[in-house]
């Protein structure tokens, strides 16, 4: 875990341009720059480590690890920028897909693109859940994975065969993202039904009791109400019993909204990366082909 | 491409016919498949009415049957795409012909509606509902889609590609924040100098798990009630349930709070005075007063909190106070209410905390008076086993002698000093001249005097060591600035302590370290006298560590470390070690004695808090018939200061029900007594003032003991 923190960190450096160095064994500086200033607590330069010990025996160096604050702050930071890539697979060309027409005996780049997706459930105890749907634009396939899809970059390249032409399926991207949205949403709804069904009950839990209360002072009030006329100043009287009651409607209001806000299902999908991953493939793609897998969706 | 084919459609645009427009609403009429396949191609007219800058956009359209279609808009080719538009053509029995109005309901969220303006009557019921509408994205409302989504579409569409190991990096970072085991307290992995005791971790767990983060941590004092609430604070910023808290605590304890915070949990919370703004910054730390003045109050019951801790919460038992009012208005998701004492006067100041933290959970005030309060003693419930139930899910309390902790004795010295005729005589010579010279301070007139402060700190030097007092004076003499009635007090006091041959308290002091062959930590509240401490230490041949607020953060650090592996004796001025464990020392000499006692209380949490193992020693160095020894005795013999447990002396203070700090009337017994006799009976009226609160905190600790572990 120590050695992931530390390439996060590095990378997170590295990216935002921030010169680091060791110090000493175990401890690093980083110059911040000022305009990063605010982000890593007001201070110029930063001392850190990735190491408790030597954190608990110089107090001034900042710690980075598993449930550290700032980590925190950076992996939220470098999931605000969101990235896509794209490799090639090292792979000799596959055979085609049944729905292409093999028009020569020459070889392609067919794209299948994946979309890593993290889904939060607000609740009492916020959830993470990770995807990645897959998705082939010359079959139209799609496939859910409950985790992240990650390149093997023993089997793919940044860079492309120069004698492999990257051909477009043809299929809308917009379109292939819609339908991983769906397929997405399909596999969540046990999820979110399970948890409207948890927060409904909590609902009427904490609404009954707050409404009980609510009225029983409501009929406390009613009750010196009645008995008002025995008092001096009765009118007085009345107009401040009156404007406890309105009170209490008030507080019901509010308290009702906050309540429902509270127990309100909430779930955010946030589409972390997509990969296009290019799959050499034997033939070429035809647009008479595209056009039929196009409309066929 | 795919795209050029589309575009080319697109932009021949025959299929589709505006019919007509305003600046709200387009009509047309569908002509072959321009709306069809999850597509809406549009024309430069229709354009008009999606003046969006992206170029890939989120529109939804609300059909006459209140569904909702999501549709990305592509600014560039002058489509949209819906994957529900079929199944809305199909439902409506839409044909080439039909004609279609879409008009704005909302731009800022960029809503539409979709109506089929010639729609046929519906003659068969049951047909219609057989088309099922699948969920599409945001059709369900609970789901929603991070507005960065479309910005790696775009890069898609762009071909805007980055390196992989950026991408693996970003999807590395969500893994290792997602691969967190909610089991465990993820706040434990970086917390400094907190020894996690099994009580404080379960209430941590108990209050995120079980009570759903509304809960009155309500331990024993010294217990560490703030280390809880900081464990919870953390552990929802770390697991991204809160982002933005505030706390409400006295005045006196922000700077602690802060410090704390800073030095154990890693976090960085801005006072009041460090923003401008409250919605400023996510971490804010308040006086309950400030946060709830004319000026601050709206501006805090606007802003929605993650959530808010309310240290010292006993000073909402009243529901009819501004302060409860004010709490109560404050709109948070997860709140915490700290207090040792939830019970001081009656039985109602329970029920009211609890009604804030959970309205009803104990019915209303009628019931509860029914239910639970005995008729004979406000502060005494019957049923007790039922509000004990109730309370537990709400409320934490722990008491020292649940946890099993084993907190040390405290062993106090006080050594009476009598001064050296010289020292006596200068002691007297400027105690005098402050009295005088109180009554002739600076006006507008005269600027050229001396002002309140300085005198005090005079008056306080002295009471440290000679050669602090002298340092002083000689810079005020060197300042130039005394008029020259002053400056002649002035010298002739510096002569005075120039020649005091030698210091009392200094040959007490050598004779305790002598006698000690352990750890010491000296502290002193002056620079001048740690110097002369130091220099007469070092002569002796002792390993001397110092410590004081003008050394740098790895000075400070090398400091301690020298302090706990080879040196024997720590000399510390005030800003000696906050948050720093040293408890690895259990000797504590007060060479001199702030006039502010959290500031004792203060010295002795270094080295008697949770996590000492050893009895501690506190051993004063008072010199007799000073104010220090008229100090002394007022806290050791009135309030037991040197014997109580740590955050106890803020609650008895608490009870004198004054708006001045206790050091505050110090100072103006001291100032403001003509002569050494007022002076003395004064001290007396305050030592009787100060009795009285240890009572009422006596009676208030027997009370909580009644309610929550009486049978």
């Amino acid at each position: 875990m120590e050695n992931k923190i530390r390439s996060i960190v590095f990378s997170f450096f590295d990216m935002a341009k921030i010169p680091y160095k060791e110090i000493r064994k175990g401890v690093w500086v980083a110059n911040i720059p000022e305009t990063e200033e605010n982000f890593f607590g007001n201070v110029s330069l930063l001392e850190f480590t990735f190491q408790r010990d030597l954190a608990e025996e110089h107090r001034n160096v900042e710690l980075v690890c598993e449930g550290s604050f700032l980590l925190r702050k950076i992996i939220e930071r470098m999931s605000v920028l969101p990235r896509v890539s794209r490799v090639f697979s090292k792979r000799i060309p596959e055979t085609p897909p049944q729905s292409l027409t093999v028009v020569t005996d020459s070889s392609y780049y067919r794209s299948k693109v994946v979309f890593n997706y993290k889904v939060t459930f607000h609740c009492e105890q916020n959830k993470d859940k990770l995807y990645s749907v897959l998705a082939d634009t010359a079959f139209g396939v799609i496939n859910i994975n409950d985790n992240l899809f990650e390149v093997d970059m023993n089997e793919f390249s940044e860079t492309p065969d120069s004698n492999l032409k990257i051909e477009d399926s043809g299929y809308d991207i917009l379109k292939l993202y819609m339908e991983a949205c769906q397929r997405l949403e399909d596999e969540i709804l046990t999820d979110i039904k399970d948890l409207r069904c948890r927060n409904e009950e909590k609902y009427n839990q904490s609404i009954k009791v707050f409404d009980d209360y609510l009225d029983e002072q409501k009929n406390e009030l009613l009750k010196k109400k009645e008995n008002v006329s025995f008092h001096l100043y009765f009118f007085q009287k009345e107009e401040e019993i009156d404007k406890m009651l309105a009170n209490l409607e008030e507080e019901r209001k509010r308290k009702t909204a906050e309540l429902q806000d509270k127990y309100k299902v909430k779930v955010s999908v946030t589409l972390i990366n997509a990969v296009v991953l290019c799959i050499p493939t034997i033939g070429a793609a035809s647009s008479k082909a595209k056009r039929t897998i196009s409309s066929k969706l | 491409m795919v795209t050029a084919s589309l575009k080319k459609r697109a932009e021949k645009a025959p299929l589709i016919k505006v019919e007509s427009k305003n600046d709200l609403s387009f009509t047309f009429q569908i002509k072959g498949k321009a709306f069809q396949q999850g597509y809406l191609f549009l024309n430069p007219q229709m354009k008009e009415l999606f003046p969006f800058n992206g170029e890939l956009c989120s529109v939804t359209f609300i059909d006459d049957d209140n569904f909702s279609h999501s549709a990305i808009y592509h600014k560039m080719r002058g489509y949209m795409v819906c994957l529900t538009f079929n199944e809305w053509w199909e439902k409506n029995k839409v044909k080439d012909g039909s004609i279609v109005t879409i008009e704005l309901l909302d731009s800022e969220k960029k809503v539409y509606n979709l109506k089929l303006v010639n729609k046929e009557p519906k003659e068969d019921k049951r047909d219609e509902e057989k088309i099922e509408f699948r969920f599409s994205p945001s059709l369900d409302s609970c789901i929603s889609y991070d507005s960065s989504n479309l910005e790696v579409l775009r890069r898609i569409v762009k071909n805007e590609y980055s390196p992989i190991a950026e991408t693996n990096m970003v999807q590395m970072g969500v893994n290792v924040a997602c691969g967190y085991c909610s089991e465990d307290l993820l706040s434990l992995k970086s917390c400094f100098g907190v020894s996690t005791y099994f009580h404080q971790v379960q209430t941590a767990k108990t209050v995120i798990e079980k009570l759903n983060g509304r809960a009155l941590l309500a331990d024993e004092v010294g217990l560490g009630k703030t280390i809880e609430a900081g464990l919870i604070l953390k552990e929802y910023l770390l697991r991204g349930m809160a982002k933005k808290i505030l706390i409400l605590t006295p005045a006196s304890l922000i700077t602690q709070w802060q410090e704390e915070l800073k030095t154990k949990f890693d976090l960085t919370f801005k006072n009041h005075l460090e923003i401008n703004d409250w919605d400023d910054s996510d971490l804010i730390i308040a006086s309950l007063d400030t946060a709830k003045s004319t000026k601050n109050q709206e501006f805090v019951k606007k802003i929605k909190y993650d959530l808010l801790i309310v240290d010292e919460a006993h000073k909402l038992k009243n529901r009819k106070t501004k302060n409860w009012k004010f709490v109560n208005a404050i709109n948070t998701k997860y709140l915490l209410m700290l207090t040792a004492t939830p019970i001081q006067n009656d039985m109602i100041e329970l029920f009211n905390l609890i009604s804030i933290l959970k309205p009803g959970h104990l019915s209303t005030v009628q019931k509860f008076k029914d239910d639970f309060l005995t008729e004979k003693d406000k502060r005494l419930p019957k049923n007790s086993l039922k509000l004990k139930e109730m309370l537990s899910e709400i409320m934490i309390r722990h008491r020292r002698a649940d946890t099993l902790i084993k907190f040390p004795q405290r062993f106090v010295h006080t050594y009476s000093i009598e001064l050296n005729d010289d020292e006596a005589e200068l002691y007297n010579e400027l105690t005098d001249f402050i009295r005088k010279k109180y009554y002739t301070l600076p006006t507008h007139k005269n600027p050229r005097g001396i002002n309140r402060l300085t005198l005090i700190l005079l008056q306080k030097l002295m009471g440290s060591s000679t050669h602090a007092l002298a340092n002083a004076l000689d810079k005020m003499i060197a300042s130039n600035y005394y008029k020259d009635d002053f400056d002649v007090s002035l010298k002739k006091m510096l002569d005075m302590a120039n020649n005091v041959k030698e210091s009392k308290k200094g040959q007490v002091l050598m004779e305790i370290v002598n006698s000690l062959n352990e750890k010491v930590i000296i502290f002193t509240q002056f620079r001048g006298t740690q110097d002369y401490i130091v220099k007469m230490l070092q002569s002796k041949g002792y390993s001397v560590a110092v410590f004081n607020g003008q050394m740098s953060q790895s000075e400070k650090d090398k400091c301690i470390e020298d302090f706990r592996n080879e040196k024997q004796i720590l000399v510390s001025t005030e800003s000696g070690g906050e948050g720093r464990n040293l408890q690895f020392c259990k000797y504590l000499i007060n060479f001199d004695l702030p006039w502010n006692p959290m500031r004792i209380e203060q010295r002795i949490g270094r080295i008697h808090r949770l996590g000492q193992n050893d009895d501690v020693h506190i051993i004063n160095l008072s010199a007799k018939d000073t104010i220090e020894s008229y100090v002394l005795e007022l806290l050791d013999k009135k309030i037991n200061l040197f014997r109580l447990i740590i955050g106890e002396l803020e609650m008895i203070l608490g009870n004198m029900q004054s708006k001045r700090t206790l050091e505050q009337i110090i100072i103006d017994i001291v100032t403001m007594s003509p002569n050494r006799e007022t002076m003395k009976r004064k001290f007396k009226t305050l030592g009787t003032k100060l009795e009285k609160a240890l009572e009422t905190h006596s009676e208030i600790t027997r009370a909580q003991e009644e309610v929550f572990n009486g049978e």
